[in-house]
């Protein structure tokens, strides 16, 4: 297989930097419609179970890396398999492209139904795209370093909102959890666990990874836990039911802060995602093109960078324009079985795999 | 067997390839005489030399002494050994040796029967005195800025840094101009494979001349829109920066010395932050990074808030703003880039311009900009307030006016096509842009990503000399560093 040239290692505070922001990307655009509609308080519920489950789904990446810390998930596919790994190289290049369609789609939704820029809601997705392939291009350490900048200006803009609509909040809109049965909470939790690439990224990355491992998954994971449990618990408190019936509750209760003379900063919420979806592109598609990388060679793998920008591009459009595309895309089922196979299953063939072939090699050496 | 240019015992002959080589420089001069019954020459180029230094250290003493018997070999050797008073003199060989002696302020002198010469350092050009630097001032510290002869500004740099650890490596660069380049590094601080790549970079270098540090800058930084060089015209932020490990490239005949590698961070620091107390330079750098803030993106931000996100203004001001546009026939952004335009050529006229009209570029700028474009109603005041704020702000990091000054252009139509989506898109792409360079494998962002605390103490807050003293660290040990330390 072919490896990528120029491959630094990275430090796992910069790794989880930007996983952090790849989540708290799904956090804010916590869209009630598409996940069921009933409490939106509720998806604490979720992700406190999403923050369990992902100490367990981990887990076969994680002795994947215990059992060869120099050989990524692809190496080891390849180890196992043979030519055959090509396949789950491509697989994971596509299921980066699908779930990069889903957040950009739900960006133009929002670009579109909410803020409604003058610019054509394509033109803002492809400028998106441009700049993704240009950090994609710089390489995985640019998009790190840039991503614990970010990171830092996201929290301080969060922070502040939070900060102004602590005031607001009125204790009679909060509702018992599970007051409407468990749907919204089920349904949050496939949500929150479908649309996480953080576990395949450290599958793909963690060889390259110094420092802390452990210890950055864990604040990682408890870190976005805390962050979304606070955001649900200021959005709900300030905007209680009228939330239900909104497109992006996150956007609606920001635009409700005020500081001062200026009434509305709905604007911090249009520069945080903008900003974190930019990092989660540029990462993803810096992912493909390591995946691309591994099955042909370098050029190969920067030309599927534009590639896979021209894919995800046509197909978040193709989702915002055909409903029924985007009943598929934005549903649950779709993501939950993907990822189920990037995230579990596959990584779970590949390490017994590697371990009927290690117990076969041994079986036939004690023999001989 | 002679090398083709080795210097000839036959004085004439070597006269001869001289006068040849020099013919039609009216600047280089040949005084021939006699030490004892030999023929002897002296060769320099008037105006380089100090003539007085020649005639009392030189010929003075030749003339005046009581020479051995024996060959002219043993006695030319005498003189070299016995006679002379200067100081700096070096025995050469060959003619390239002699004419680029000469061209360096050398007196060269020959002797009949001699294949060797003697040159003599008795440099005696006119040059400008050391004064304080006109584009670095410091309200502490030294008044002393660099000057142009190389040799000058290294023994202002020796007379601050008193070890012997202190190197300076000479190179010559430029095939016509011969320009004296000097590689200025602390042994113990500097990381050698910075220097290699230092090294490596000058001697790529295939410009016929050289003459200002601008010209070797593109060599040694990286291709990125900030600069990856650092300039200064102090021997004190020098010598700062060469105790970090940074390598300093001294260019004979210009005041400025470049320094590498050079972080994006520095272009907040000054020497001044180190020289007053502690809380002040917090607040300086902390002003410094705000400023950079609003001269990149405050005029971007501007027209993307007034074109497509008024709601976001508070109304009071928004009816302000809306009043004053609703008098101009030109949308925000063309106002802000005219504006830009307007402002840029009267920073140029006023730099380029002769100093006596000056002032009248200062009268005609502030009057068609600052009073009559607005009064014509061609340009709104709040827009015009903006740019003025901007262009303020622009001075406060003068080492990034060139990148911001181009950057906030491109802010300002992103802005106006594209709103404040464009804006920030394009802050993130500017992050990743910085985040993305190394120079001489440290991260052009370090020591804000990668991260680490302990760097903070100078970074964002300048910690008081009782915490920095504790301990000394090299430009090679911040986070991300990909260079083994000494």
């Amino acid at each position: 297989m072919a490896v990528p040239k120029e491959l630094h290692r990275v430090g796992a505070g910069q790794l989880f930097c930007l996983l952090f922001l790849s989540r708290f990307l799904l956090v804010l655009a916590v869209n009630s419609r598409f996940s069921d509609g009933g409490s939106i308080l509720d998806n604490i519920l979720s992700e406190l179970a999403a923050f369990a489950a992902n100490f367990l789904l981990v887990l076969p990446v994680w002795a994947m890396h215990r059992r060869r810390p120099g050989l990524d998930l692809l190496d080891q596919a390849y180890l196992a398999w043979g030519k055959a790994a090509v396949a789950v190289c491509l697989f994971y290049a596509l299921y980066l492209v699908a779930v990069n369609w889903y957040y950009l789609s739900l960006f133009q939704l929002y670009i579109g139904n909410v803020i409604e820029v003058r610019t054509p809601v394509w033109v803002v997705a492809a400028g998106v795209l441009v700049m993704a392939c240009y950090g994609a291009l710089r390489g995985v350490e640019a998009i790190l370093r840039a991503s614990g900048v970010i990171l830092a200006a996201l929290c301080a803009g969060l922070v502040f909102i939070v900060a102004l609509l602590l005031p607001k909040i009125d204790p009679l809109h909060f509702e018992p959890l599970l007051y409407h049965g468990p749907q919204q909470a089920l349904s949050g939790l496939v949500l929150f666990l479908s649309h996480n690439t953080g576990i395949v990224s450290l599958g793909l990355l963690l060889p390259l990874v110094r420092g802390r491992k452990k210890l950055g998954f864990a604040v990682w994971n408890t870190g976005i836990c805390v962050t979304l449990a606070v955001l649900l618990v200021v959005i709900v408190g300030v905007a209680g039911d009228y939330l239900e019936g909104q497109l992006f509750p996150v956007y609606t209760a920001s635009a409700m802060a005020e500081a001062g003379p200026f009434q509305r900063l709905d604007a911090f919420y249009l520069g945080m995602w903008m900003m974190g979806l930019f990092m989660k592109v540029s990462f993803d598609l810096y992912l493909i093109s390591y995946c691309i990388t591994k099955c042909w060679n370098e050029r190969a793998g920067k030309l599927s960078i534009f590639a896979a920008a021209v894919f995800i591009a046509a197909g978040a459009q193709l989702s915002v324009v055909d409903r029924a595309v985007q009943g598929v895309l934005h549903g649950l089922w779709f993501f939950g079985t993907l990822s189920a196979v990037a995230t579990l299953a596959l990584p779970l063939l590949v390490l017994f795999s590697d371990r009927w072939k290690a117990g076969r090699a041994a079986r036939k050496g004690g023999a001989g | 067997m002679e090398e083709p240019n080795q210097i000839s015992k036959d004085l004439l002959e070597n006269l001869v390839a001289l006068r040849g080589q020099f013919e039609n420089c009216m600047d280089f001069m040949m005084r021939e005489f006699c030490i004892g019954e030999n023929r002897a020459a002296l060769a320099a180029i008037d105006g380089l030399v100090n003539k007085q230094i020649v005639a009392q250290g030189i010929m003075n003493p030749i003339l005046g002494a009581t020479l051995p018997e024996g060959s002219p070999q043993e006695r030319f050797s005498y003189i070299r050994d016995h006679a002379l008073s200067t100081v700096d003199q070096v025995q050469i060989r060959t003619l390239g040796d002699v004419t680029d002696r000469i061209f360096s302020g050398f007196v060269v002198l020959l002797m009949d029967g001699c294949d060797w010469g003697i040159a003599f350092g008795v440099q005696g050009f006119s040059f400008r005195g050391i004064s304080e630097p006109s584009n670095e001032v410091m309200q502490r510290g030294s008044r002393e800025g660099f000057v142009e002869p190389c040799l000058i500004n290294m023994s202002m740099i020796r007379r601050r840094m008193r070890t012997p650890k202190l190197k300076f490596e000479k190179m010559e660069i430029g095939a016509l101009s011969k320009t004296g380049v000097v590689l200025c590094y602390l042994e113990n601080a500097a990381a050698p494979e910075v220097l290699e790549e230092v090294r490596a970079n000058l001697r790529q270098i295939q410009e016929e001349s050289v003459l200002a540090a601008g010209y070797l800058a593109p060599f040694l930084e990286r291709k990125g829109i900030f600069n990856g060089a650092g300039l200064s015209e102090r021997p004190d932020t020098v010598c700062g920066k060469i105790a970090e490990g940074r390598v300093a490239i001294l260019v004979d005949g210009t005041p400025n010395v470049l320094i590498v590698p050079h972080l994006f961070i520095e272009n907040f620091q000054s020497f001044d932050d180190y020289a007053i107390r502690p809380f002040y330079a917090t607040f300086t750098r902390c002003l410094k990074m705000i400023a950079f803030f609003l001269a990149m993106f405050l005029p971007g931000l501007y027209v993307a808030t007034v074109t497509f996100h008024p709601e976001l203004l508070p109304e009071t001001l928004l009816i302000k703003i809306a009043q004053a546009e609703a008098s101009t026939p030109f949308p925000v952004m063309t106002e802000a880039i005219v504006i830009h335009l307007i402002y840029e050529i009267m920073r140029e006229a006023g730099l380029r311009v002769p100093r006596p009209l000056s002032h009248a570029v200062s009268i005609v700028g502030a009057l068609v900009i600052g009073d009559t474009a607005v009064t014509s109603g061609l340009i709104g005041s709040p827009t015009l307030l903006v740019v003025a704020l901007t262009a303020l702000s622009s001075y406060a990091t003068p080492q990034l006016y060139e990148s911001i000054a181009l950057a906030r252009l491109i802010f300002i139509v992103a802005g106006g096509v594209a709103g404040l989506w464009g804006v920030t898109l394009g802050m993130a792409a500017v992050a990743v842009g910085i985040c993305a360079e190394s120079v001489y494998r440290v991260p052009f962002s370090a020591p804000v990503s990668p991260f680490r605390l302990w760097n903070m103490r100078d970074t964002f807050l300048r910690a008081s000399w009782r915490i920095l003293s504790r301990r000394t660290e090299t430009v090679q040990d911040l986070p991300g560093a990909h260079v083994r330390r000494r």
